[in-house]
């Protein structure tokens, strides 16, 4: 502020800053012609053209689709995942105490190399040599 | 911040909220600093009113896009130099194609409005401006842009764009001083 004070420069080129905003933009003296703006008027009603509106609303119903879906997915889980744990908890004992079939089928071969018999000595006894 | 002006804000939000009505206020208000931006890249009345048009409708077709941040006659002139760079570039391909004309014959130099502007009356003191100045002075005195915004939307250095500006001004101040006399 002091500065403008003593600086004539400044003060003037703020001055004149000043008298151009009285004037108005330079930009603006030259004004578009009613085709021009007819046909802009025309153009922007045109279906081809897609409206700020049309266009705002468009990926918003795409995301509350997608946000929609992805809510369904997730309530699916959760019903999936609730229903788990019961079925586990039925078919536990069953995964546990092995099917009666199936351990036949597993332990028969060592129930019968635990039932065979003794080996037979094919020699005889040493006591029988001794006289 | 769009604009200092409450009214051109007004516009715009009712613009982004799809006012078409809004928008062609705001077509007339900042049609002349696209036109002066277009016609300082060389381009003839016809051209730079076409391109301006095409400009107008890119901008209301995205205005929903336009950040609340931002300048609107800075997000303007973006579209503008886009559809401007568009347009010279298949402009050259058909050059490059056919070989028949130059693209310095496709544009005038300069259009009649304009010359008429710069042989105006002394006592209007804005007869002499250039487009490049108006569009220079309009970004920075109008709609409050930095001078490297401008910089980076008419495509020239700070340090140039602060010259233009401040011997544009100079010349102004004396103009008005003579005006007086």
């Amino acid at each position: 502020m002091a500065h403008i004070q003593t600086c004539a420069e400044c003060r003037q080129a703020l001055a004149s800053v000043a008298v151009l905003k009285t004037l108005g933009s330079p930009a603006q003296r030259m004004q578009p012609s009613q085709k021009f703006l007819e046909d802009f008027e025309a153009k922007a009603g045109s279906p081809e053209l897609s409206t700020g509106l049309s266009g705002s609303l468009l990926p918003k119903l795409l995301l509350t689709a997608i946000l929609a879906g992805l809510l369904f997915l997730g309530a699916r889980y959760l019903a999936d995942t609730d229903t788990v744990p019961k079925q586990q908890q039925t078919s536990s004992p069953a995964e546990i105490e092995p099917d009666s079939a199936s351990s036949e089928n597993t332990l028969e071969p060592l129930l019968i190399e635990k039932r065979s018999p003794a080996p037979v000595l094919k020699f005889d006894a040493p006591d029988k040599n001794v006289d | 911040m769009y604009s200092s002006d409450p009214d051109k804000k007004d516009l715009i939000e009712m613009a982004r909220k799809g006012q078409k009505q809004a928008f062609s206020q705001l077509v007339k208000m900042y049609y002349g600093l696209v036109m002066h931006f277009l016609l300082d890249r060389g381009l003839g009345h016809a051209d730079a009113e076409d391109i301006a048009q095409e400009t107008f409708l890119k901008a209301y077709s995205k205005v929903h896009q336009l950040s609340s941040a931002g300048s609107f006659a800075g997000w303007l002139l973006r579209i503008a130099r886009n559809v401007w760079i568009d347009r010279f570039r298949k402009l050259q391909r058909q050059k490059n194609h056919t070989e028949e004309s130059d693209l310095d014959e496709l544009f005038e130099s300069r259009s009649p409005e304009v010359i008429a502007l710069d042989n105006a009356a002394v006592y209007d003191v804005y007869s002499t401006l250039k487009p490049r100045e108006t569009v220079i002075i309009d970004l920075r005195v109008f709609q409050q842009l930095s001078f490297s915004e401008i910089a980076e939307i008419i495509g020239s250095k700070e340090s140039n764009v602060r010259l233009i500006f401040h011997r544009t001004m100079k010349r102004l101040r004396n103009q008005s001083k003579e005006n007086l006399k």
